[in-house]
């Protein structure tokens, strides 16, 4: 109901509106105006920062959810199936290069992966034991098995993964995705972010910053307990309408300090984080509200069951924003740091028996729920971490970063089912077979989204920015 | 990729990865700041326009890029201005908020007096300091424990800032100031500067100290130096002239040193010291076994069946005596997740046959991690001795198992869901009782039954689940108060004269060695301490302390270097700094990497001048303060127009550069204006109101529940207690640091969470109407008045006529829809005009 009380497409009220009547007395201000936006018509409004822009080229795929699995899933554990490790397992592996560890008791020996691999679909893809829901949706993921990136820490690989570059600072993937094509939805943010129940990942907000794109384009943090986003609902005693008459005096006297001041582009801005705030409000509980969903679309998600539902409930949030027009969802799995992220230094089998429950049944839910309900084909759900881990062992059972070679899931979106893109070596270690650069990756994803990934620029410092930097290539080959 | 990019990474960091070539050694001797600083001339131009030399290097900038400068602020907008620059708010007695400002009648250069006379300089520049000392009230990580006296150096700098203490000092001060003053409190209060870091948990402790001497190693070469020497600690520094030598060699200056809570104070305030913490001690006791008391409360006991109706948190529940002997006892448990933290047996679950501590007896794991993968891990008097054969397989979450465990003549053996894991002999543990715990909300303990060989239940033959859950059980008390009485103890010891500080364990210095890649339990060759051979052409020598000596002296010896007036970067690098905190931007926009990196001055013979003046001035802040306050270039307009689309964003400062005020200034100036605020200064931090599903997250509470707030929780953000796993939302909203690192400049972003802060928050609401209660109360009921006074105490400037026109058709509407008592209506009207005004654009940026 709320949401559609107000238009979509809108803001609070435009600026056109407000300049046509500015000097006109306070009382034309009927408060049916604030809710009736009928009268406006297209050319009046003014284009914002989050107005929806044509992508470059025709394309399926309209917005992304990304499950970043942070610390570093196992690659060779989960997705990408190696039994000539069964035969080096404790045996040095030539392949090995010491200064490729991050950790020194990293060993050359190979370590065998714990669980049992096998084929799953029409496709036949492999997956382990540890994802039995994820692998009977088979048909509709590609593995991208030979991603590689330059950093054997979190913090740089993260960002990397995120932004496209080892430091912090540089607008997001997500970030450049909302400029690039705006939003479908005035009243929720293009952009959300949610953290993991343990903890947000290492670097914080710089992993979802707009660096130096407007802040517009700034991912948003939402909270799956409780009130969703900090400070959204007015306090109690408010009157009905009170809030809609100090926003409209407050818009009106900052419109005309923003006609003093009209190239302070901050300033412009913040009138539209004001308009996305008020409408926030109303479509921000309104999409949290699961209460909306079946109990067997709940339990498609694994809400019914402790270990996966606080993340199922996540991926359920994340169906509903896309399909309300979010541009990018990002989840974080894992949070905090050592074991209460992927990162399986030590422990292993503890640690993906933990957190591979928790996600699988989600993303599976998510992939079955989107696609029955005709989004998979609009929606790109990602699935990887920052690195992936090593072949050999660290310790006793744990495997330590590797930036060498790892998987991406990736499915709907216009990407092709079943199939699997790129190898490593025999022993997972690194990416051999059409190696895929982070740029390449982020230039196949914005492809995906009808960009050019070398045409998607924002002039900073004299150049023309891009999220790929000067290289990147779109692989063709995974999209149907 | 280009240089400029390259240069675009030096702001925030240093690269990790091998991704660029090494640079030469012939480009690091030519670096600019590395060499001395110049004797520059300042330059003769024909105009009016220059105040001072600053304005002359200025102006000479935009006439080579064919650039005019501003026109002047209008005097609203500089007295404005400078106060919330200089002071963050504005004075009590300042004419704006009083209203009957009269644009000429207070000098300029009076103003700068008066604000640079003002306490509350101290609070707004100190705040910057303490962005760059990573300052924080807690440890950070999980348990993020309190630092009960870490305010002394917040107010150590507050005050350093207003005393103008001559930089050299401040340095000194803060890197050995117990090796300069023994005796002076406010000397050891200082040193806290190389504890302000996060203090890592759960890790080894060689590993928790390497990264606090990391992080005190990076914070000192970043805040005072300009220097980024932390990628060295793995490898050569890619592209600065720093070698890993050059860091461990720094290592080798910090690595003698220890955390000390030192006292200086009287016998009586020691005694008072003495019998606080021993009564803390006690109470905190008392709770301990209350807590554990209340937890077992959760047990019953029917019938010889002993269960837990809900899961809970850390149990312990100790069964039977030295009199068990052959028995058998089951249990059915459910674990929902495996545990990690905190403990290495983490396990989650656990049962120890014959042992009430744990220490004698042996230890089953139910689902053990930590590397060894099977259902059951066994563990002898508190020793790791796995079975043989180990079980395989793993439990499943979410799933009950009944463990059965036989216990008799020295023979055991344990089954799980009736099948036999493994026997053992062991003669040592034949009799007495059974723990059984978790250590987290992982586990739950159902249908748990001990019989004797005949089927007897034991369990039926105690009192109470009370004495069988807690055998020494405490009197019944309101743990609540107790906590209470705790928390006030906490305040009393956090007011007496101790400094969280550092000094060196003895005179004689710990042996340092390379760490090879920078792991700390990976040394190489051994290093002498030293300092960056590249940055210096000062000789340094390091001599072995005297056997008597207090301590190695080798920080004295680093501080000394990095303070004296040779040193080619320390001056450029803060007066730096204070231009960025008045324009927005250094003249080196790298503020905190002044090496290869970093970006290179927009005015390098401005820096040089101002560097020189610095030193000369012995290094007086606030001289340079009132040489850039002075200047036209500080007042010009921050109006911009087609004319400066050349110098986008003002690094050629063609016109003051406009901003977003910083969270403390938004949040100060509101509670100024609601006439809320309480100026008083110093003392350990406040803890102001968070709504209560924020501080619900994490294990232990670590903000107090605040009700309502009061005048107590009304004083300036910088004293707000920093608790690292809780930021302030106001401040974190509006981009105050994280106190991980050493912050050199806030990033400013623009969300609609910031708008929902500054609308909902019962903050905003509060204050805005306290704002109106203000106003009605001093100046009665005459809209106009209201209206000139609500825009004099918001945005210091009465409104023009269009805008008082608004307000007073706003005032009606208002009053129209809130259709109460007419007193009511007016006050409620004014409120929400107030609540407009804090919104207000105007209101938080810096003109």
């Amino acid at each position: 109901m709320k949401t559609n009380s107000i238009n979509q497409s809108q803001g609070f009220f435009s600026r056109r509106q407000l300049l046509q009547t500015a000097g006109g007395g306070i009382g034309s201000w009927a408060l049916s105006h604030l809710f009736n936006n009928d009268h406006l018509h297209a050319e009046e409004v003014a284009p914002g920062p989050l107005t929806s822009k044509p992508p470059h080229h025709n394309a399926p795929a309209k917005s992304v959810i990304f499950i970043f699995a942070y610390g570093g899933p196992s690659q060779v554990d989960m997705f990408d199936y190696k039994p000539a490790l069964a035969k080096w397992h404790g045996k040095s592996i030539p392949v090995f290069d010491k200064s490729d560890a991050f950790n020194k008791t990293t060993k050359d020996t190979a370590m065998m992966s714990p669980y049992s691999f096998s084929r799953h679909g029409e496709s036949g893809l492999h997956f382990s034991e540890l994802i039995p829901e994820i692998a009977s949706c088979a048909d509709d993921i590609c593995l991208m098995n030979s991603l590689h990136c330059e950093s054997n820490n979190h913090a740089p690989a993260l960002f990397q993964m995120n932004t496209g570059f080892i430091l912090a600072g540089r607008p997001s993937m997500g970030s450049w995705i909302s400029y690039g094509l705006g939003s479908e939805n005035a009243s929720l943010p293009s952009f959300v972010v949610m953290w993991d129940h343990r903890g947000g990942p290492i670097g914080g907000a710089q992993n979802w910053t707009s660096g130096f794109l407007p802040a517009a384009y700034q991912g948003t943090p939402l909270r799956s307990v409780g009130q969703p986003i900090i400070d959204l609902h007015p306090t109690k005693n408010l009157k009905k309408g009170q809030q809609e008459l100090r926003l409209r005096m407050l818009q009106r006297l900052n419109q005309q300090f923003v006609d003093k001041n009209p190239l302070e582009q901050e300033l412009a801005a913040r009138i539209e984080s004001y308009e996305l705030a008020y409408k926030m409000q109303f479509a921000a509980p309104d999409v949290v509200d699961l209460s909306q969903e079946t109990g067997e679309t709940q339990d498609l998600y694994g809400l019914n069951r402790p270990i996966s539902a606080y993340f199922g409930k996540q991926c359920l949030l994340a169906r509903r924003m896309v399909e309300k027009g979010v541009r990018f969802v990002q989840i974080y799995s894992g949070g905090a740091d050592q074991q209460l992220s992927w990162d399986a230094h030590s422990g292993l089998r503890n640690n993906l028996d933990q957190h591979c429950p928790e996600v699988d049944k989600p993303i599976a839910g998510l992939l079955k729920d989107l696609k029955r309900r005709g989004l998979l084909e609009n929606t790109l759900v990602i699935f990887g971490g920052e690195f992936g881990r090593m072949p050999t062992n660290q310790g006793t059972i744990g495997r330590d970063h590797n930036p060498r070679g790892f998987t991406m899931m990736l499915a709907g979106g216009g990407v092709k089912g079943g199939m699997t893109y790129g190898a490593t070596d025999e022993f997972g270690y690194a990416a051999e077979k059409d190696p895929v650069s982070i740029n390449d990756f982020h230039a196949t994803c914005l492809h995906l989204l009808g960009m050019d990934h070398e045409q998607l620029t924002f002039h900073h410092r004299s150049r023309d920015m891009r999220l790929t930097d000067v290289s990147g290539t779109v692989v063709h080959d995974i999209i149907s | 990729m280009n240089t400029q990019l390259w240069r675009f990474f030096a702001l925030l960091g240093c690269v990790l990865s091998s991704l660029s070539p090494t640079v030469s050694g012939q480009q690091a001797d030519t670096h600019w700041s590395f060499k001395p600083l110049r004797n520059v001339i300042v330059p003769q131009l024909e105009s009016e326009w220059p105040e001072n030399p600053i304005d002359s290097f200025i102006l000479q900038k935009l006439n080579d890029a064919q650039l005019q400068p501003a026109k002047p602020a209008t005097a609203h907008q500089l007295t404005n201005r400078l106060y919330l620059d200089m002071l963050g708010i504005l004075p009590s007695s300042s004419p704006l908020l009083a209203l009957n400002n009269d644009d000429s009648s207070v000098a300029w250069s009076q103003q700068i007096d008066q604000v640079l006379a003002s306490p509350y300089y101290g609070e707004r520049w100190g705040r910057h300091w303490l962005d760059l000392a990573r300052y924080a009230d807690s440890n950070g990580f999980e348990f993020d424990f309190v630092r009960p006296y870490a305010w002394r150096y917040r107010d150590y700098v507050i005050a350093a800032f207003n005393n103008d203490m001559p930089y050299d000092r401040f340095i000194k001060e803060q890197l050995a100031g117990d090796e300069l003053n023994r005796s002076s409190l406010q000397s050891w209060v200082a040193t806290g500067f190389c504890r302000n870091g996060p203090t890592v948990g759960n890790q080894t402790l060689d590993k928790n100290r390497y990264e606090e001497l990391h992080d005190v190693i990076t914070a000192t070469t970043e805040v005072f130096l300009g220097l980024t020497v932390g990628c060295a600690r793995c490898h050569d520094h890619k592209f600065d002239p720093i070698s890993q030598k050059d860091y461990y060699s720094m290592l080798a200056i910090f690595h003698t040193t220890d955390k000390r809570e030192h006292f200086i104070g009287t016998p009586e305030q020691r005694r008072l010291y003495n019998d606080l913490r021993q009564r803390k001690k006690n109470l905190g006791e008392k709770v301990r076994s209350a807590t554990s008391e209340a937890q077992a409360g959760v047990w019953t006991l029917e019938q010889g069946i002993l269960s837990q109706s809900s899961m809970v948190n850390n149990t312990r529940v100790w069964l039977g005596d030295t009199s068990w002997s052959d028995y058998i006892f089951e249990v059915d448990f459910l674990r929902t997740r495996v545990t990690q933290q905190p403990f290495s047996f983490d396990a989650g679950v656990y049962i120890s046959v014959l042992a009430k501590d744990y220490n004698n007896g042996y230890t089953l794991q139910l689902g053990a991690s930590d590397g060894r993968e099977h259902a059951l891990h066994y563990e002898i008097d508190n020793s790791r001795h796995s079975l043989r054969p180990r079980v395989s397989g793993k439990l499943t979450n979410d799933q009950w198992y009944r463990l059965r465990v036989e216990v008799g003549d020295g023979h055991h053996k344990i089954w799980l869901n009736d099948s036999l894991l493994f026997e053992f002999d062991d003669k040592r543990h034949q009799s007495g009782g059974i723990t059984l715990g978790n250590w987290s909300t992982s586990t739950q303990w159902r249908n748990l039954r001990v019989t004797n060989k005949q089927g007897k239940s034991l369990l039926d033959s105690f009192p109470s689940l009370q004495t069988l859950a807690r055998p020494n059980k405490a009197d019944g008390f309101d743990i609540e108060a107790i906590k209470q009485q705790i928390a006030q103890i906490d305040n009393q010891l956090a007011t007496l004269p101790l400094a969280q500080s550092i000094t060196d364990t003895s005179s004689l210095a710990k042996p340092t060695n390379i760490h090879i890649r920078g792991e700390y339990n990976n040394p190489g060759d051994s290093v002498e301490p030293a300092i960056p051979a590249a940055v210096s052409n000062i000789a340094v020598e390091f001599p072995t302390a005297t056997k008597d000596a207090p301590t190695t002296g080798r920080r004295l010896i680093l501080a000394n270097w990095i303070a004296d007036k040779d040193n080619p970067l320390t001056a450029r690098v803060m007066v730096n700094r204070i231009w960025q905190f008045h324009f927005g931007r250094g003249l080196v926009e790298t503020s905190s990497n002044f090496g290869l990196l970093g970006f290179e001055p927009t005015h390098p013979d401005l820096l040089d001048w101002l560097a020189t003046e610095f030193i000369r001035s012995d290094w007086s802040i606030k001289h340079i303060h009132k040489l850039i306050l002075e200047s036209a270039t500080y007042r010009q307009s921050s109006h911009r127009t087609d004319a400066h689309a050349t110098d986008p964003d003002a690094s050629l400062i063609s016109r003051f550069p406009m901003r977003r005020h910083d969270a403390e200034v938004i949040r100060d100036r509101i509670l100024q204006a609601s006439g809320s605020i309480n100026l008083e200064m110093g003392g350990p931090g406040i803890h102001p109101y968070i709504d209560e599903e924020i501080i619900g997250t994490g294990t232990t509470r670590k903000w107090p529940h605040v009700k309502h707030e009061n005048t107590e929780h009304w004083r300036r953000s910088v004293y707000i207690f920093v608790r690292r796993s809780v930021p302030f939302p106001l401040l974190e909203g509006f981009d105050a640091p994280v106190t991980t690192s050493s912050c050199s400049r806030r990033i400013t972003t623009t969300v609609p969470t910031q708008a929902l802060q500054l609308l909902n928050s019962q903050f905003t609401n509060q204050q805005s109407l306290k704002m109106a209660q203000l106003l009605i109360r001093t100046h009665g009921e005459n809209r106009q008045d209201l209206i000139r006074h609500a825009y004099g105490r918001v945005l210091g400037r009465r409104p023009d006529t269009n805008e008082l026109q608004l307000s007073i058709e706003y005032l009606q509407d208002a009053e129209t829809l809130h259709n109460t008592t007419a007193q009511d209506n007016l006050l409620y009207a004014l409120q929400d005009l107030c609540h407009v005004l804090i919104n207000l654009n105007e209101f938080v940026f810096m003109q």
